[in-house]
């Protein structure tokens, strides 16, 4: 259900030359495009609402390209929250020789899947 | 009383740890005691690489922007000192994958800090 590189979107190169934007979404920076869907931290929304991240750091509009410094004021990136996942779960061992220490813990990261709606500069 | 016998489950915690053995060389795959060890050898490492992992993206993406930089007659750490005075936050990942997949990109910002 989960792709295991999360950002392996990131470096495929994109389809043609349409618009992208790097923006910031939950401390992360993502190259996106419209319609293209991705897997991100955990965000507080609902699934099903859409959001607006205004930390928009360049925008490439077919070849018109803005660098913001470091955000461009005005432009945002709209995208609705498809639904709230977790990751593969990661077997976190840790032991220390010698001395009976051992503990190995179960964790799965908490993802938000996420749609791109519209780009707006 | 009747003697109880612990097999069923001693066998059961063994063959767990068999199972994540799986593949693993030679006398690894199927010897409990050597396996044990080498399964949990093995999630050590994994464990410090999931850290280690998070420097050696950030140096390969150093690397790039370097590649990058310097085809266009600039040092890495001179490029990164004008983005940070222009108050440019770009980080290196997108910056990397700008270099190699959108070099226009890349040329706007370097034209905008010089």
């Amino acid at each position: 259900m989960f792709v295991k590189e999360n950002n392996s979107h990131i470096f495929a190169p994109l389809k043609s030359r349409e618009m992208y934007a790097i923006v910031e979404i939950a401390g992360q920076q993502f190259k996106v495009e419209k319609n293209q869907s991705l897997f991100v931290h955990r965000l507080e929304n609902n699934a099903g609402d859409t959001v607006d991240f205004t930390n928009v750091l360049l925008v490439d509009n077919e070849g018109k390209i803005k660098v913001g410094t470091p955000t461009i004021k005005g432009a945002s990136v709209k995208a609705s929250v498809i639904e709230h996942v977790l990751g593969d779960k990661v077997l976190v061992f840790k032991k220390k020789r010698r001395k009976g220490y051992k503990k190995l813990n179960g964790h799965r990261q908490q993802f938000s899947k996420i749609k791109v709606e519209e780009i707006s500069i | 009383m009747p003697r109880s016998v612990n097999h069923v489950a001693s066998r059961a915690r063994r063959k767990k740890v068999l199972k994540k053995a799986k593949g693993y060389f030679g006398r690894r795959k199927n010897v409990w005691t050597v396996a044990k060890n080498a399964v949990e050898k093995g999630m050590q490492y994994a464990y410090r690489d999931r850290k280690t992992k998070k420097r050696n993206f950030r140096a390969l993406w150093i690397i790039r922007i370097n590649a990058a930089a310097r085809e266009r007659g600039i040092s890495y750490s001179q490029f990164m000192h004008k983005l940070k005075e222009n108050n440019i936050d770009i980080n290196r990942k997108v910056l990397a994958d700008l270099a190699m997949n959108n070099p226009e990109a890349f040329d706007a910002i370097l034209k905008q800090v010089s």
